[in-house]
């Protein structure tokens, strides 16, 4: 490393990940006319790997945009050593990040989400208010191009996505009427999949496969939605750069970060004003927790000593229902077809706290009758064979169960203490266990969705409980919140600890909600890049680095 | 005779091996071997997992084409499942045990779910499989809403009122 190195210049702001929350941030500040430099570990993605216009679609689907990272094992990802945890992490490390193969589901959080120690005794509050994040969602929305129906009573008012819905399917009929007669809340699903032109994105085509990259160019992944612009502003995205540090200066102050350049393994250095990682809830903790300096022997920002501490997942389970009626459930988007947020909130008879979002999608094509997921075990084989594939293909729908799953310093991102990634760096460790409310939590949800099922004429239903490869959301590693001695980061992202050092990705939520997070990551990202362009007069640089 | 399958070798396509917590085999411990070498396993194998169900009208693997037609397809869209799937079969005797899914199942566990998947991948590639599922496989839809429907649908949920903790 060279912080005098005349040829590197230094960036008024370096962001370390280019997955949602950088994204945004990056083009928030390119659009004010600060210089950004983003450092991306992986590649973007090839989308003509996605063979989801041929039959070999269902059994290429997981090569290449697989989840799980310790399965796909590709350049870009790092090892997790995950063995003492009930849910497996996923991510894709790239540009986009994970929006490149999340479902797309979008969206907001509840109002009470942001007060459940106020509401319900436990947890955090968080720093700031629906209210105060509600433009944000409005806005991330359009650049997400966000589809459904507006009105949703599930939230204030005020919810509307910018484009129209989906179409209603069999399946979705089946599931309003059931939910009509049972009184209970029910949605046509609201994604990040433009149903119309808009932006960068074409129509949706519905052939499937969202959660494994999307050939047709509908769903907003980041890499489509916000690099070209960025790139267009002038932000230098570097590929292939693996950052193992963020360095400071003697005033304790953020200098710029080192990574190593994958392409040729050489360690570089890039100075910054302003340093912002957005690396996903366990890339970010393990970043902080290998900064530690003789001035920051815990890892950086971690005067509180919880970076990495309250790690949450949304333990997450299926109750699929069998039908007679055939539905086409290998369709998109893929993803999610409808929701509920019946049972999201706390209610006083129940003997838990919080709750989960329901999700309703198809089960897939004729090879996903024969797996594990959603079905919670291998499928029939031998002289079973047949019999199940015709009573499974077609012929049934299920319910993903997101639990909002609530904060425990026990749940944690430390470092291995020997297994490291290609390039030496320590690999992160989880330690995670879903509590016994999840655990209350679940088997009450698990009754309420037999009794939809079976209300939506399912003649059979089979539970999967907690999966183990749910782990897409990855919360709470580095908390916000206003007391520098039980949160990492302010309300606005700034870690107490580092005046020029900011969190923006899912890492700075202290509660969950039990919805997919990716709106929210996105709307506290331009909140906060907006908030720290609007206070760039006054912020603190380092001498190192000025 | 056994099919001649030699075109894939497992030293040219296996994967390198994956981090210590993968539970999935990535590569085969034996790299001379090639899928001929274990076409006798393949042949029982793959009517063990898929056997015939005439009253269903659906054919086994065997009469399906996995072995000489489906599965190097398979194959060809999989590279990097060759090795492990020849390594797995490598584990299993070469003539027809006495309980073929009982011995296949005995496999270890990741061993038995990529055989499993490989051997049904290869079986859904056909299309007169699919024909008879009524799998067009993964369409491409138009966009054709029916707005008043949706009006309709959701309007009856707005009126049982909010459904969140106003705070």
């Amino acid at each position: 490393m060279n912080l005098l190195d005349p040829k590197i210049d230094t960036a008024d702001v370096v962001i370390i990940g280019a997955g949602p929350s950088g994204a945004v941030a990056a083009q928030s500040f390119a659009e004010a006319g600060f210089s950004v430099v983003c450092l991306e570990q992986g590649e973007y993605p090839d989308y003509t790997l996605v063979r989801s216009t041929e039959p070999e679609f269902e059994l290429t689907k997981d090569q290449h945009y697989g989840w799980y990272p310790n399965r796909r094992n590709a350049p870009s990802d790092y090892p997790i050593n995950d063995t003492e945890s009930d849910v497996a992490p996923l991510m894709w490390n790239g540009v986009g990040g994970s929006s490149v193969i999340y479902a797309a589901a979008w969206h907001r959080l509840k109002p009470s989400d942001f007060r459940v120690h106020t509401v319900d005794g436990v947890a955090a509050d968080w720093p700031l208010t629906y209210a105060d994040l509600e433009p944000y969602y409005q806005r991330v929305e359009e650049q997400f191009s966000v589809s459904g129906a507006p009105g949703d009573p599930a939230y204030p008012d005020g919810n509307e996505p910018p484009l129209p819905p989906f179409p209603l399917g069999a399946m979705e009929r089946k599931f309003a009427a059931a939910h009509d007669r049972l009184g209970w809340h029910w949605w046509p699903g609201v994604n990040s999949i433009a149903t119309v032109r808009h932006g960068n994105l074409t129509p949706c085509v519905r052939r499937g496969s969202c959660l494994w990259g999307c050939f047709d160019g509908a769903k907003a992944s980041v890499d489509r939605t916000h690099w070209p612009r960025n790139i267009q502003l002038g932000v230098k995205l570097v590929q292939r750069a693996r950052v193992t540090r963020i360095e400071t200066g003697s005033d304790g102050l953020a200098t710029g970060v080192s990574y190593i350049d994958r392409a040729t393994g050489s360690e570089r250095f890039q100075p910054a004003r302003t340093v912002i990682v957005a690396a996903n809830g366990v890339g970010t903790p393990r970043l902080l927790l290998n900064s530690a300096s003789a001035t920051h022997p815990q890892g950086l920002a971690n005067s509180s000593g919880l970076v990495g501490k309250n790690l949450m997942m949304h333990p997450y389970s299926t109750v699929v229902g069998l039908f007679d009626d055939f539905f086409e459930g290998w369709q998109g988007p893929y993803g999610q077809r409808a929701y509920s947020l019946e049972f999201a909130e706390t209610r006083p008879e129940h003997d838990f706290v919080r709750g989960a979002k329901w999700q309703l999608m198809g089960t897939g094509g004729p090879l996903n009758t024969t797996g594990s997921f959603p079905w919670g075990g291998s499928g029939a084989w031998g002289p079973d064979f047949h019999r199940e594939v015709k009573r499974r293909f077609g012929h049934s729908a299920y319910w993903a169960i997101i639990a909002e799953d609530l904060p425990s310093e026990e749940n944690a991102v430390t470092l291995d203490s020997s297994l490291t990634d290609a390039d030496g760096m320590p690999a992160p460790k989880l330690n995670y266990r879903a509590s016994e409310n999840t655990n209350r939590l679940m088997e009450f949800n698990y009754t309420k969705a037999i009794e939809s099922m079976k209300e939506a004429g399912a003649y059979d239903t089979i539970i999967a409980p907690i999966v183990r490869e749910t782990g897409w959301h990855l919360l709470g590693t580095a908390r916000m919140g206003k007391d520098p001695a039980s949160s990492v980061v302010d309300g606005f992202g700034r870690t107490h600890d580092v005046a020029n050092l900011f969190v923006m990705d899912g890492s700075v939520m202290p509660t969950s909600g039990a919805v997919n997070p990716t709106g929210t990551v996105a709307a506290l990202a331009l909140r906060n890049a907006e908030h720290a362009i609007a206070s760039a007069r006054s912020q603190r640089l380092s001498n190192a680095s000025a | 005779m056994a099919p001649q399958l030699s075109w894939v070798n497992v030293e040219a396509v296996a994967s390198p091996p994956g981090p210590a917590d993968s539970d999935l085999p990535l590569a085969s411990t034996d790299p001379v071997l090639a899928l001929a070498d274990v076409a006798d396993q393949l042949q029982w194998v793959a009517d063990a997992l898929i056997p015939a169900a005439p009253e269903l009208d659906m054919p086994s693997a065997v009469e399906a084409g996995v072995i000489d037609r489906l599965l190097p397809r398979a194959l060809q869209a999989r590279p990097d499942l060759a090795g492990p799937l020849v390594a797995a079969l490598a584990d299993l005797p070469v003539l027809v045990p006495e309980d073929p899914l009982g011995a296949v199942r005995a496999l270890e566990g990741a061993q038995f779910e990529l055989v499993s998947h490989v051997i049904a991948g290869a079986y859904f590639l056909d299309d007169e499989i699919n024909r008879r599922l009524k799998y067009p496989g993964q369409e491409s839809l138009g966009y054709d809403p029916d707005f008043e429907e949706i009006e309709e649908v959701i309007n009856r949920v707005i009126a049982r009122g909010p459904v969140f903790i106003d705070v």
